[in-house]
């Protein structure tokens, strides 16, 4: 394993009780991730794309594996150095109003993080850098001492990205950030994380059910269907060639703003989700998979080196690659 | 033939300021008609306008609602109930919620049939079987018998759609119907919409916010912007030569997953309106690249059904389209 990755994620497993059961939301999950780069996390609801953002954080405890951060393992970070890490590390969610506190105004929900790990700043200095990240996210001085109530749910996902952003962490987690948005807001909320991906170098754990808005950020994907990583690839690759039978599903399913596209498209057999709680023996998609034979019903396929830095966890991959050649 | 026309429907909230403002729209007999927009568009107020279900803080405060002929809005409260459910079904957002926790899946299908259709109990639990087999719902009589909690998100949609067709309606209103589920269980939704339209002949609006959604199922769109239409088209004319500066914005503003990612995103700045505080003039004008000074008068919408727009300054016309002609 390369010594440069930011996170080194080796066989992270979650495991959630539950009423009817233990639940093993995140299986033996393993993937690098190098300073600057962007890994898209995709599958469906229920995959554990969200559980598995959270283990990274450690805001959920791990079943089994370990998460290491510049080479260290986080489970064995002391409390100081946990605090600090969580400086480099910060999250974006899903709902950008009900992630703010209401109490506080946007000026003062920016500058919380800074308060908190920037206590030797003073509140001239403070101040300058809220306003100079707010500026940033398009939001002008105006508005520094509104409330999130008065805000549309862009403008808050703004504010939460500016909070994620104060510190100039070394890697974000966005889970679902522009799935609550407007269209034509939700543009304006991508092309801001590009650029400011772009200016400030920051890496980006971005956690999707849209697969174009992962096209457009990332330049690696990872596909987990019931917990279990099903491929990892470059994003060029894997639009233009996914190897997968289940990542080959995600994208057909697609809708596309073309009607001469929509139309010609043959209907598509996609199947259940199986039950979480009786997941499939071998291989988890053979359920729904097109050309699942016997042996993947009994094996439990390897999550193997495909071409290049591609891996994928199929017995069938080879046989399509060589069929379609 | 023109199953339903609305005609000049202004809705408003009761004293307060308006949310439709002299909405025009046509669906013919059997068309699947799109009406997409952002949020607070009233995409959704035209949907609860005609099927009767508008919330009590909102009123009709003028125009008509024609369905087949007669103008539902004259209708003494009874009949008009009589009518729209004799004839139309509504699809609801949310599966996990429009169905009842309580009662078991074949009544919450059998029910409006036989109370509101007179057919018998027999009658109806075949017709839901059927239809169940139909959206591809695997052991139907088991399902029937079973509580919504115990079936799938998408297995719920399924039903609700099941169960929206149940009585052949002439209309159905879908209010983003895709919208809460996965891309795959999207995907089965949208190919069932496609399958049931061609075999029953239902008209079909479909409110959605997804270009994506309307581009395979669509006939002719509306785009809605802050309470009004400001263009009627075909969707092949919206897709190739969308003429208001705000379609134009929404098509450019969606990525494609079939598309390297080599240039930016169109963006169109801003946020959409405040209804409580709408703008004076245009409401897309703080937002429009193309807004000059006569945009402080709001414009007119110009044109017929198939090619309409709301707009002073409207982008080139559908000369270059090429495709099928989308509307019956």
């Amino acid at each position: 394993m390369s010594t440069e990755s930011l996170l080194s994620v080796r066989d992270v497993t979650v495991d959630y009780a539950t009423g009817r059961g233990r639940l093993r939301a995140v299986d033996r999950v393993s993937f690098e991730l190098g300073a600057g780069e962007a890994l898209g996390l995709v599958g469906e609801s229920g995959c554990g794309k969200s559980t598995l953002g959270r283990a990274l954080l450690r805001l959920v405890p791990l079943a089994g594996g370990e998460v290491r951060w510049q080479g260290r393992d986080l489970a064995r970070l002391r409390r100081d150095e946990l605090r600090r890490l969580r400086a480099d590390l910060q999250i974006v969610f899903q709902d950008p109003l009900a992630s703010l506190d209401p109490r506080l105004t946007i000026g003062q929900s920016v500058a919380e993080p800074l308060e908190v790990h920037r206590p030797e700043l003073g509140r001239t200095a403070v101040r300058e850098r809220v306003g100079r990240m707010l500026a940033r996210v398009g939001l002008g001085p105006e508005l520094h001492n509104r409330y999130p109530h008065e805000f549309s749910g862009g403008q808050c996902q703004r504010v939460g990205i500016a909070r994620a952003m104060i510190l100039e962490p070394k890697l974000v987690v966005c889970d679902e950030p522009v799935s609550a948005l407007d269209v034509s807001v939700q543009g304006q909320i991508v092309e801001l994380l590009r650029e400011l991906r772009r200016d400030h170098g920051t890496a980006l754990v971005f956690i999707s059910h849209n697969l174009a808005v992962v096209r457009r950020l990332c330049e690696r994907v990872l596909v987990m269907y019931l917990g279990r990583t099903m491929e990892f690839a470059p994003s060029e690759e894997f639009y233009a060639d996914p190897l997968h039978p289940y990542s080959r599903l995600l994208l057909d399913a697609v809708p596309v703003p073309d009607p001469r596209v929509e139309r010609a498209r043959p209907p598509l057999a996609a199947g259940e989700v199986a039950s979480p709680f009786a997941p499939p023996s071998g291989c988890v998609f053979r359920t729904r998979c097109p050309v699942a034979v016997e042996a993947c019903a009994r094996d439990v396929p390897a999550f193997e080196a495909a071409t290049g830095s591609r891996r994928v966890a199929c017995l069938r991959w080879g046989d399509r690659v060589t069929a379609r050649r | 033939m023109t199953y339903l026309s609305i005609r000049d429907l202004s809705v408003r909230l009761r004293n307060g300021p308006p949310l439709l403002r002299r909405v025009s729209l046509d669906v013919e007999a059997g068309e699947v008609r799109a009406l997409v927009g952002e949020s607070g568009a009233g995409k959704s107020m035209i949907g609860k306008a005609v099927l009767g279900i508008l919330p009590p803080s909102v009123e009709i405060s003028g125009g008509q609602i024609l369905l087949d002929g007669t103008d539902l809005l004259t209708l003494p409260p009874k009949d008009r109930r009589r009518r729209i459910g004799a004839s139309c079904a509504l699809i609801p957002q949310d599966p996990l919620t429009a169905l009842n926790p309580s009662h078991r899946i074949g009544p919450q299908i059998t029910d409006r049939l036989v109370d509101i259709l007179g057919w018998t109990r027999a009658d109806a639990e075949a017709r839901a079987k059927a239809l169940l087999a139909e959206v591809q719902i695997p052991d139907p009589d088991r399902v029937l018998r079973a509580y919504p909690h115990e079936l799938s998100g998408g297995m719920r949609q399924r039903i609700l759609i099941a169960s929206a067709f149940a009585a052949e309606p002439k209309l159905i209103v879908a209010d983003e119907p895709t919208t809460a589920l996965d891309v795959t269980v999207q995907r089965q939704v949208l190919d069932l919409f496609r399958d049931l339209r061609r075999e029953l002949g239902t008209a079909l609006v479909l409110i959605t916010h997804d270009l994506g959604v309307v581009a395979g199922l669509c006939d002719r769109v509306a785009v809605m912007y802050a309470g009004r239409v400001v263009e009627r088209a075909t969707t092949d004319r919206l897709f190739a030569a969308p003429r208001h500066p705000y379609g134009a914005g929404l098509l450019a503003a969606m990525p494609r997953v079939d598309e390297r990612p080599d240039r930016p995103l169109g963006t169109i700045p801003g946020a959409p309106p405040d209804l409580r505080r709408p703008p004076a003039g245009c409401a897309f004008r703080p937002r429009c690249a193309r807004a000059a000074a006569d945009c402080a008068v709001a414009p007119a919408l110009v044109g017929d059904e198939r090619d309409a727009v709301a707009c002073h300054r409207p982008l080139a016309g559908p000369a270059a389209v090429d495709g099928a002609p989308g509307a019956p």
